[in-house]
């Protein structure tokens, strides 16, 4: 009977119908008054689900607009491509032969269909590669940590003296000079208040970077890579912020034991100074203390924005032939190391596979660009051609130099921070 | 203007196609994006969907309204799209195992992978009139089934999803 009457309220809930007898069930049921509660939660929810980004609704309506465009022409462009592809095979490849074949119609021909014909006609185009890549994981701003990394409070006399009064900023010549002169009490009063208080608010600071860089380091572990070059930015980052932590932990652990040092040093000079005992013995080390400490507190590095983005860089050269590319290249990682790649297949980013993966690919790009007759021409290429993990879109923008490519650029920005900038350029 | 004197323009005035996508093209790829899963994907679907609207202007009936055709355009669109690949529909249960928050910012995080893992009939449902605002009777128009059928489709989208953060909240409470 319970089961039943409890999907029978359920059920009631789930349609948006009046209560009748399950109202009294409703009362004195807590299992269903929480999944109602559940429900209410699903409905509030609901329309905020599935929504695309905000910024990128003209962006989307000009993708549309563009593939409109696109499809209003396709006839034009095969005539344009076959014809060229005929020329050229019947006088030979190269840039020369369509230059004169096209040089007297420079305007509004589909000049990039044209290119990727002489592409295909000439089997062997050398070209160089240059990618920049920049991954920027989307996470939040950790925050550092609230409990404070208290140092060993500097002695003082048991006579309570104040500190001096100072508009300024304060010698540590001058705090020794008083620790060695009549009056070590008043000496010892100025060290607690401005070298103390210095010294806990570089131990603040460094336990809060530490805090922040382990918080970041924690987020970055729990992210999912997509791709080759998410997995590295990734792990670079994770590094870099575990390393960020550590230095952060060996400035902090030095610190803390230099105020120990030298508040044991000065302790004895109080307990001196208390007694109307000669503090004469323990001048030198207590000076040698407080300089150590004061230059540990100057040199502790001020916070800085942790890095949230990593760049990687290549450059390489290639060969695009009809069944095959070649291409042999370096990878620089953000932290300046190298690594050599020599084919598609072996690029450690897998960036050159995103867009010369086939023979087929740049091709495509080509044909797939607007008919313009000025010297750039930018177009998004039609979603299929080009294939890498969280990048739906790649704008592409060839520079021409009349009838001739002087190169050809690819941006894909993933929604969640990676940005890609790919450009090839054909030998000339 | 209103969407069906913009659909009645779309050949002869450029900016009518322009503004017939601004219009819906953000509930459309809502849509979409809940039923495929990937937003290229998704957007891909809206795009052929809206250039399919564009060429068959002439076919609008007026029987609905250009939202809902539309959305039914982009509906189909997606349907034969995870037939076409296939797509391994994730089973409820292992959706429903994802483990989550019942509530709090993560929420909707959370639903949108509960909903995704809904059978497409209560997905789609629970999407067009939850998420999207449509009424049964529109829903049902635009997928194409009785209007007795949507409103137990969308109950059953409920009641699946609500024991769904039920079970989460019993996991972690």
């Amino acid at each position: 009977m319970t089961d039943t009457i409890h999907q029978s309220t359920r059920h009631q809930l789930a349609h948006g119908e009046q209560l009748t007898e399950s109202a009294t069930h409703l009362v004195s049921c807590a299992s269903c008054r929480t999944w109602q509660h559940h429900l209410d939660e699903i409905m509030h929810t609901a329309d905020t689900l599935f929504e695309p980004e905000a910024d990128g609704d003209e962006l989307f309506v000009e993708r549309v607009i563009r593939a409109h465009r696109a499809r209003q022409r396709p006839a034009v462009r095969r005539t344009v491509l076959s014809a060229a592809a005929a020329v050229v095979l019947l006088i030979g490849a190269g840039w020369v032969g369509i230059a004169r074949l096209t040089g007297a119609d420079a305007h509004d021909h589909d000049r990039l269909a044209d290119i990727a014909a002489t592409w295909e006609a000439s089997d062997g185009v050398r070209f160089v590669y240059q990618a920049t890549a920049t991954v920027a994981p989307t996470f939040g701003v950790a925050e550092p940590g609230s409990e404070l990394s208290l140092l060993t409070a500097m002695p003082t006399c048991q006579t309570n003296t104040r500190p001096t009064a100072r508009s300024g900023g304060v010698e540590v010549g001058e705090l020794i000079d008083g620790l060695l002169g009549n009056d070590p009490c008043a000496a010892l009063a100025d060290i607690r208040e401005h070298v103390g208080g210095t010294a806990q608010q570089a131990a603040t600071a460094l336990y809060r970077t530490r805090t922040a860089a382990q918080a970041d380091a924690d987020q970055i572990a729990a992210l999912t890579a997509r791709s080759p070059l998410e997995q590295r930015s990734l792990t670079y980052l994770y590094d870099t912020m575990i390393n960020e932590r550590d230095f952060a932990d060996d400035q902090l652990a030095v610190l803390r034991n230099a105020a120990s040092r030298t508040a044991r040093t000065l302790q004895a000079v109080a307990d001196a100074a208390d007694h109307a005992l000669p503090v004469d013995p323990l001048r030198e080390t207590a000076s040698d203390d407080l300089r150590a400490l004061v230059a540990l507190v100057d040199d502790t590095p001020a916070p800085t924005v942790p890095q949230r983005s990593a760049t990687w860089e290549q450059l390489a050269t290639g060969i695009w032939h009809h069944t095959s590319i070649t291409v042999d290249g370096v990878t620089t990682a953000p932290d300046g190391s190298t690594d050599n790649f020599t084919a598609p297949t072996n690029d450690q980013l897998g960036l050159v596979t995103a867009v010369l993966g086939t023979p087929e690919q740049i091709l495509h790009i080509l044909n797939s660009a607007p008919n313009s007759s000025g010297s750039a021409i930018t177009w998004v290429v039609p979603a299929g051609t080009l294939s890498y993990p969280g990048i739906a879109e790649w704008q592409a923008t060839a520079r021409l130099d009349g009838e001739r490519l002087d190169g050809l650029t690819l941006n894909g920005i993933a929604p969640d921070g990676v940005t890609v900038t790919i450009t090839v350029i054909p030998e000339r | 203007m209103s969407d069906t004197e913009l659909l009645g323009v779309l050949s002869s005035d450029d900016q009518a196609f322009r503004e017939l996508i601004r219009r819906h093209q953000r509930s459309m790829r809502r849509l979409a994006r809940s039923m495929l899963r990937n937003t290229g994907d998704a957007d891909e679907a809206v795009q052929d969907s809206l250039l399919a609207a564009y060429r068959h202007a002439r076919s609008f009936r007026g029987d609905a309204s250009v939202r809902s055709w539309l959305h039914a355009i982009c509906y189909r669109q997606c349907l034969t799209r995870l037939r076409r690949a296939r797509l391994d529909l994730v089973p409820l249960d292992s959706a429903m195992s994802l483990s989550g928050p019942e509530s709090g910012p993560l929420l909707p995080f959370y639903l949108e992978a509960a909903v995704a893992g809904l059978p497409v009939d209560n997905q789609a449902a629970f999407v067009l009139v939850d998420v999207l605002g449509f009424t049964r009777e529109d829903a049902a128009t635009i997928v194409g089934v009785p209007a007795n059928t949507m409103r137990a489709r969308v109950a059953r989208a409920r009641l699946l999803l609500a024991d769904a953060v039920a079970d989460v909240a019993e996991v972690h409470p």
